[in-house]
């Protein structure tokens, strides 16, 4: 075992983010969210998908971002680079690409009146052109959203007057993750979950393992080593000027089931991608403000389970669940995989009943604040985060 | 209804050839609406071969499998989703979640 389970431990390594509670106002106020959609969402890289999902020269996505009051197309151009677009028609304002993703064969045409852009986002034909008094085509090219792509990450950012890159952003995670080959998993399979309740209290539910022996006392009680046989304790935790990690140490006396053992055994995958940027068996990273990258160590091949929170009012948020494996090579690894991902998605079908629930607790101001305990310190960072961006909740009386 | 058979070798599955159900949202539906003793009764069934069944499906590469074969490897894949009431909760009772028709499968 090489966790330390020495109590408190990760206050003294923090000590700058105190002990105290904190507040829940910020998760229920409307006015707090109108601030965080101004100051956090509309200046924050914001992952919105992956380069695979569009690995063809015309290929291109549309992501709603209600919560910056806006559709973004992704498109990669005929000259393979990636761009991101408002999604928005230089004619009168038309959504150009009214459908989630696709294909086009050079050319994208608004269904108003057919204006036509290509795969760069220049504006390239305008029907019955004659008739408008001195268009400018070459200035009335889609509007840009400034794109970042990190090892494989599509982000964009919605300040036009930002200038920070995205890597320097990422900041420690673009550093510890560096070169991690992402890039050679798959995606098995993706959730969307609808939920009443704040995007911080869905993160907040799932930025600790305090709870696992406890909510999740049949699915997941011991995965993760145990003070005493009955407390989690992490292995690690690092804080990078936004975003953090927490890291657990899998528990050697793990119960596993007769099926998960048989199928362990049957996984015969010659695939076996590994990790090696990992710093526990189970790592934690919560990109600020709506990511997070779940890195999972496997005995046959590690894999990533990745998650988004896409808030669409303060009390409305859809959680996307996406689970990302080596492409399996044989029926032994492709049921251990349905194995694994199964048991996590009960686990987060629990998670998420307890989402929904929190909300409607904190909503009732019955508390006007949390209490958290030292393996619970990415909330508190978390938190904050938020506040640094968005400023200090006014606590309603 | 579902009409697809089992290799020879696996007739003694036919009784369960229902759980052969090709997406996720399918499976769960199924299990949602079964008793524990029928998610019991396949369990047991399956488990009993999933060996075997393996060693059969891996006579060919996973990605070119045959139509033929698929209903088994469905059948494989609903032990999978199964298994947690069997093995974990024990009971239908026990799962405290969220609803799984709403966490919205892409499969
Ligand atoms: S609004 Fe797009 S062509 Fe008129
Ligand atoms: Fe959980």
């Amino acid at each position: 075992m090489k966790t330390i389970m020495t109590n408190k431990r990760w206050a003294e390594k923090y000590p700058a983010l105190g002990t105290g509670p904190i507040e829940t106002e910020s998760c229920i106020s409307p006015d707090y969210f109108e601030r965080e959609r101004e100051l956090i969402f509309r200046r924050c890289w914001l992952n919105v998908g992956r380069v695979d999902e569009i690995p063809e020269r015309g290929q291109y996505f549309v992501r709603e971002l209600a919560v910056c009051r806006t559709s973004i197309l992704v498109m990669r151009g005929k000259d393979s680079q990636i761009r991101a677009f408002h999604n928005v028609c230089s004619h009168r304002g038309n959504k150009l690409v009214p459908h989630e993703r696709g294909a086009c064969p050079g050319k994208l045409m608004c269904g108003f009146h057919f204006w036509t852009f290509d795969t760069e986002g220049k504006l390239s034909w305008v029907p019955d052109e004659e008739n408008f008094f001195g268009l400018d085509k070459s200035k009335l090219g889609l509007t840009p959203v400034r794109i970042g792509i990190w090892e494989g990450f599509i982000f964009v950012n919605l300040d036009a007057d930002g200038t920070q890159s995205l890597e320097d952003y990422l900041s420690g995670v673009a550093t510890q993750l560096k070169g991690a080959p992402f890039g050679e998993l798959a995606r098995l399979r993706t959730y969307k979950v609808d939920e009443r309740a704040n995007w911080k209290v869905a993160i907040d539910a799932q930025n600790e393992v305090y709870h696992l022996p406890f909510q999740h006392r049949f699915t997941f009680p011991d995965a993760f080593i145990l003070k005493d046989n009955k407390y989690t304790r992490l292995y690690d935790v690092n804080l990078y000027e936004r975003h953090c990690v927490w890291s657990c140490e899998y528990n050697p006396d793990f119960k596993i089931s007769p099926l998960g053992a048989l199928l362990g055994q049957l996984d015969a995958t010659k695939n076996a991608v590994r990790l090696n940027q990992m710093i526990g068996d189970f790592d934690f990273f919560l990109v600020f403000p709506n990511m997070v990258i779940l890195l999972f160590k496997a005995p046959k091949a590690d894999y990533m389970v990745t998650y988004n929170f896409w808030p669409l009012a303060v009390d409305h948020t859809i959680w996307e669940i996406r689970y990302y494996y080596p492409p399996a090579d044989n029926t032994g690894t492709r049921l251990a995989q349905e194995y694994a991902l199964c048991r996590l998605r009960d686990t987060l079908q629990e998670d998420a009943k307890a989402h929904e629930a929190i909300h409607a607790g904190l909503a009732s101001r019955a508390k006007r604040e949390i209490q958290l305990q030292d393996d619970e310190i990415c909330i508190r960072f978390f938190h904050k985060v938020v506040e640094d961006h968005a400023g200090v909740a006014e606590t309603l009386r | 209804m579902n009409s697809a058979v089992l290799p020879d070798e696996f007739n003694a599955l036919m009784p369960f050839i229902a759980w052969a159900l090709p997406t996720e949202r399918e499976r769960t539906i199924k299990r949602l609406a079964s008793s524990m003793d029928e998610l019991n009764g396949f369990y047991a069934a399956a488990m009993a071969r999933l060996e075997a069944i393996v060693a059969f499906l891996d006579r060919e590469p996973l990605e070119q499998m045959s139509d033929k074969n698929k209903p088994l490897m469905h059948l494989m894949l609903s032990l999978v989703e199964i298994s947690n009431i069997v093995e974990l909760y024990k009971r239908l009772d026990k799962f405290d979640g969220m609803h799984p028709s709403r966490f919205v499968s892409s499969e």
